[in-house]
């Protein structure tokens, strides 16, 4: 087979040792733009993990590769003065350059062709090879040459950084974090060797244009970084290698391979330095594609669908975390005056970690977060009574945590979801006697469903159903009935059912109210720009959106003397939704109306949502509403016990939690 | 947790006849429930049709189908009366229908299904199939990713995964166990599990075979899960252990070779279980 690789690094000379080896009858040719010794950056890391999945597959060159890396397992995070060590995360790093001329040794022993300063400006004039591989970074023209096939979408990120190196020894991977009058700076410091170690700096938009630094020369960031850090590098130098400011570019592509073209590494898809290494991941291209070349010889488009196939549910996992990771990184201004033990656990926490993996890591480190914390996170839980009505149960619940809500109740006839709704009065003789909260909500174009026994959703024969209403006259579901839009009228009647639910409520004794606004319920058909396509004052931005929520929620608020929290779908969880600048301001603007909290639900504002499920799955969006937009969050989703409610409190993303009402194993 | 077993119907070159005496056997055997995987550009048996013979020779079993690759099937009104059929013959509250996507293309292609609208018509196919829910058959739809879980919520009583170590498991039932929660569906949903035995003398590497020759689509992974194959009566015990602590309901253990010792071998192995 007659192989053809554009870009010589670790990626593409990965590929074709691997390839040469397993089948050396391969004709293989790399063609790369610089020379062999030329190598931009300085260490490439590798977590445990990664080392284990090479080590397992590639017993003969890898372990080669990485005979020189060193290895540490923990990570230094350093901020406001104080230095936290968090154990348990391994890691090793290698010279980038030492990897590079290793790999083109064996490269060359085993006979693949090499051409160094060879640019290739027409990838199209080696299409008549049996493979053309891709291999050219982010910037790759192969991409860019089949670009209507590969389907590439580019974010820039909003961070602004630069790779530096440095000679001061650390013996672990180092977070800083530093003030100055511009603004505030993080660096990440991957050692990978004894004396050696990449410096990146990274900062927001605003700091990086206050500094200047648009007109930066190399030696002006050297020194200003220095500077920075002064206090850290100890009198070692920074040094540069094409060290310029620079916005992080997210590579996602619909496909890697087109007839017999194929992408790998950074040219298909990247990932924020933060979470995984572009050459880790790229490397892992290479091992997956060589595979499936040498399991598929005679039909080269199957072993490209069959490497696709197999790389691409790892990849979109990692760039998940490099999402959340990229979102911290561009706003952890909001942060940086925070107690330093808060503020570590919340960079910690930002992407995987969570308390209970931190649990098997290093306990020690956990402890110190909860004494410097200082607040019992366990009594920050909020129960709730299953979702079928249990009012025994709630009342255990209740005698367990501090607060219990019951299950959402509809404050009407025409807002019940199915017949089986409860009612205020069911809680009369509970109320006032036990910590208990309760749950409002109009199910509106959810309404008239048979119990969710059997299915969400599943309306009830027209003749037993009673009329539906949403901000636009748009079913649920093809089967579900149709709303009817509501008039001015309509809303008037709404927001005196909730006004006087409320009344009762607080009659009642119940010292917690929430006003459920998601889910795809009534009031959060006009929140979600996906289910509200109104033309008048009641649709449009997002104060026009919020024009009714808000007027339900300022009737409530008069009635209601406790505790008053309003839950929203503070993301769709579905393309074309709620923008998170949209999500912001509903958030300040519940809260200038009375809200004392904001429940970050998400999803199910159509049957469409996809939520990705799993422990803590919204607790981000929880934070933000805290930190970003100032109002006291409530998180929900995937919290189900005492570590998720740390994992959650402690770093500073939200007040309380609902708890999910199930027990996971 | 109940543990059941799978028949031998995709297992290659496996004679069709053995799937009756198969289900006879495991009918007089310690087993919960008997269940068929689905593949259509394979040397294997059509799942509908393969439980309805069994559900003809045997009293007792369970009869699941776990996965059937729905949108190879057209809108849901046929199937949905085949299945109605199944569970009729084989008597009240014995059907469990797994549905799901499949992840391998060349069954698509061999129908003449596009690939890339699999998930659009899975969707119209559920939407005639959810009444046999209330007809007392139980509906799981297979995977882990998010619209499974999503399918999983809105239409189903529950997710059947795709199995592996019980550690993968765990981790996809406690998803699903969120989403139900999520969705404000009462109770928890049904978690059912799958695991690959070969028991007996010689059996271990004719079964890691028809596991690389059967997941032959899946790349690397095949090596993965023949690696996994359970291969003793430990194994089986320590796999059942992982699975039953992970919150699991029903476990089915497939064959990967075919012969009626396999049948017996399983038996014993949960004997001591039991």
């Amino acid at each position: 087979m007659r192989i053809v690789c554009i870009g010589g690094g670790p990626g593409g000379l990965y590929f074709s040792v691997l390839a040469k080896r397993a089948n050396p009858a391969h004709h293989i040719s790399v063609y790369e733009r610089n020379r062999p010794d030329d190598t931009f950056g300085f260490g490439v890391v590798f977590s445990d993990a990664t080392m284990d999945l090479l080590v397992e597959q590639d017993r003969l060159i890898y372990p080669h590769l990485t005979r020189h890396a060193v290895r540490w397992d923990s990570v230094a995070v350093i901020h406001g003065g104080k230095t936290d060590h968090i154990g348990g995360v391994g890691f090793s790093a290698v010279e980038r350059k030492q990897l590079l001329l290793d790999l083109q040794r064996h490269a060359r022993e085993l006979g693949v062709e090499l051409l160094f300063q060879h640019e290739v400006p027409d990838p199209r004039a080696h299409l008549e090879a049996d493979l053309l591989i891709g291999s050219d970074g982010v910037n790759s023209a192969v991409r860019r040459t089949f670009q209507q096939h590969f389907g590439q979408r580019i974010d820039l990120g909003s961070t602004r950084f630069t790779w530096l190196g440095t000679d001061r020894p650390f013996d672990r991977l180092t977070f800083f974090f530093e003030r100055n009058e511009h603004g505030c700076f993080g660096a990440h410091v991957y050692p990978y060797a004894p004396d050696r170690a990449t410096f990146i700096v990274e900062t927001n938009e605003e700091t990086y244009q206050r500094a200047g630094m648009e007109a930066f020369s190399e030696a002006d960031t050297i020194a200003y970084c220095e500077r920075l850090f002064a206090d850290q590098l100890a009198g070692q130098r920074l040094v540069s290698n094409r060290s310029s400011w620079q916005q992080f570019r997210v590579v996602r592509c619909d496909t890697w391979h087109h007839r017999n073209v194929v992408l790998l590494g950074d040219a298909a898809h990247t990932a924020h330095f933060s979470v995984g290494s572009g050459t880790k991941m790229a490397m892992e291209d290479a091992l997956a594609l060589s595979q499936a070349l040498e399991r598929l010889p005679k039909d080269i488009r199957r072993a490209l669908t069959a490497f696709q196939e197999e790389r691409r549910p790892r990849v979109r996992h990692i760039q998940s975390m490099a999402r959340a990771s990229l979102d911290w990184w561009s706003t952890f201004r909001h942060y940086t005056d925070w107690p330093p033990a808060r503020f570590g656990f919340h960079f910690i926490t930002r992407s995987q970690f969570r308390w209970d993996t931190l649990a098997d890591r290093d306990p020690g480190y956990l402890t110190s977060v909860q004494a410097a914390a200082g607040i019992d996170a366990d009594s920050r839980s909020i129960a709730v009574e299953p979702a079928e009505g249990n009012r025994s149960e709630l009342a255990r619940l209740a005698s367990r945590h501090s607060l219990a809500l019951t299950r959402v109740l509809p404050v009407s006839d025409e807002g019940r979801l199915t017949i089986e709704d409860g009612r205020l009065e069911d809680y009369a003789d509970m109320a006032g006697r036990l910590p208990l909260g309760t749950q409002l909500s109009h199910a509106g174009p959810r309404g008239a469903c048979l119990p969710r026994r059997t299915g969400l959703d599943r309306p009830m024969a027209a003749a037993d159903a009673w009329p539906l209403l949403a901000a636009s006259a748009t079913p649920y579901t093809p089967a579900s009935a149709v709303p009817r839009a509501m008039d001015r009228s309509d809303m008037e009647q709404v927001r005196d059912d909730f006004a006087h639910a409320a009344r009762r409520a607080s009659g009642l004794g119940f010292r917690f109210l929430q006003l459920h606004f998601g889910h795809g319920y009534l009031l959060g058909t006009f929140i979600s720009p996906l289910t509200n396509r109104r033309l008048d004052r009641f649709g449009g931005g997002i104060g026009n959106r919020m024009r009714f929520p808000l007027e339900v929620l300022g009737a409530t608020r008069a009635e209601f003397s406790g505790e008053l929290a309003v839950a929203i779908s503070a993301t769709d969880w579905q393309a074309g939704g709620l923008t998170e600048p949209d999500m912001l301001e509903a958030v300040r603007l519940l809260g200038d109306h009375g809200a004392d909290f904001v429940t970050a639900l998400g999803g199910q504002t159509t049957r469409w949502s996809r939520p990705p499920y799993g422990r803590c799955y919204q607790m981000l969006l929880a934070g933000k509403i805290q930190n970003e937009a100032g109002v006291p969050a409530i998180a929900a989703g995937g919290i189900t016990d005492g570590a998720d409610v740390r994992t959650v409190v402690l770093s500073g993303r939200a007040e309380r939690c609902l708890l999910d009402s199930v027990r996971l194993a | 947790m109940r543990i059941g077993i799978g028949l031998p119907t995709t297992i290659a070159r496996s004679p069709a006849r053995l799937t009756l005496e198969w289900a006879r056997l495991a009918d007089a055997g310690p087993f919960a429930s008997l269940a068929a995987h689905d593949r259509l550009a394979y040397d294997s048996l059509e799942p509908v049709t393969a439980l309805a013979a069994a559900a003809a020779v045997t009293q007792r079993l369970h009869l699941a189908s776990l996965v059937m690759i729905g949108p190879l099937r057209g809108r849901g009104v046929m199937l949905a009366k085949q299945v109605r059929t199944l569970a009729a013959l084989a008597g009240a509250g014995r059907l469990t229908l797994g549905l799901g996507l499949g992840p391998r293309r060349d069954d698509y292609d061999a129908c003449g299904v596009p690939f890339e609208r699999r998930s659009r018509l899975f969707d119209e196919q559920l939407a005639d199939l959810t009444p046999l829910i209330d007809e007392g058959i139980e509906l799981l739809i297979g995977g882990g990713s998010r619209a499974a879980l999503a399918r999983m919520v809105r239409v189903a009583d529950g997710l059947c995964h795709s199995g592996g170590p019980p550690r993968g498991f765990r981790a996809a039932a406690d998803r699903a166990r969120i989403a139900w929660s999520d969705a404000g569906r009462p109770g928890k949903p049904r978690l059912w599990g799958l695991g690959y035995f070969a028991l007996g003398p010689d059996a271990a590497p004719a079964g890691r075979q028809a596991l690389q020759d059967y997941y032959s689509f899946a790349g690397g992974f095949a090596a993965r899960i023949a690696s996994g194959l359970l291969t003793s009566a430990d194994a089986i015990a320590a796999y059942c252990a992982g699975y039953e602590q992970a919150g699991c309901d029903d476990l089915v253990l497939f064959p990967t070779v075919a012969g009626l010792a396999q049948v017996e071998r399983l038996g014993n192995a949960l004997q001591g279980l039991l």
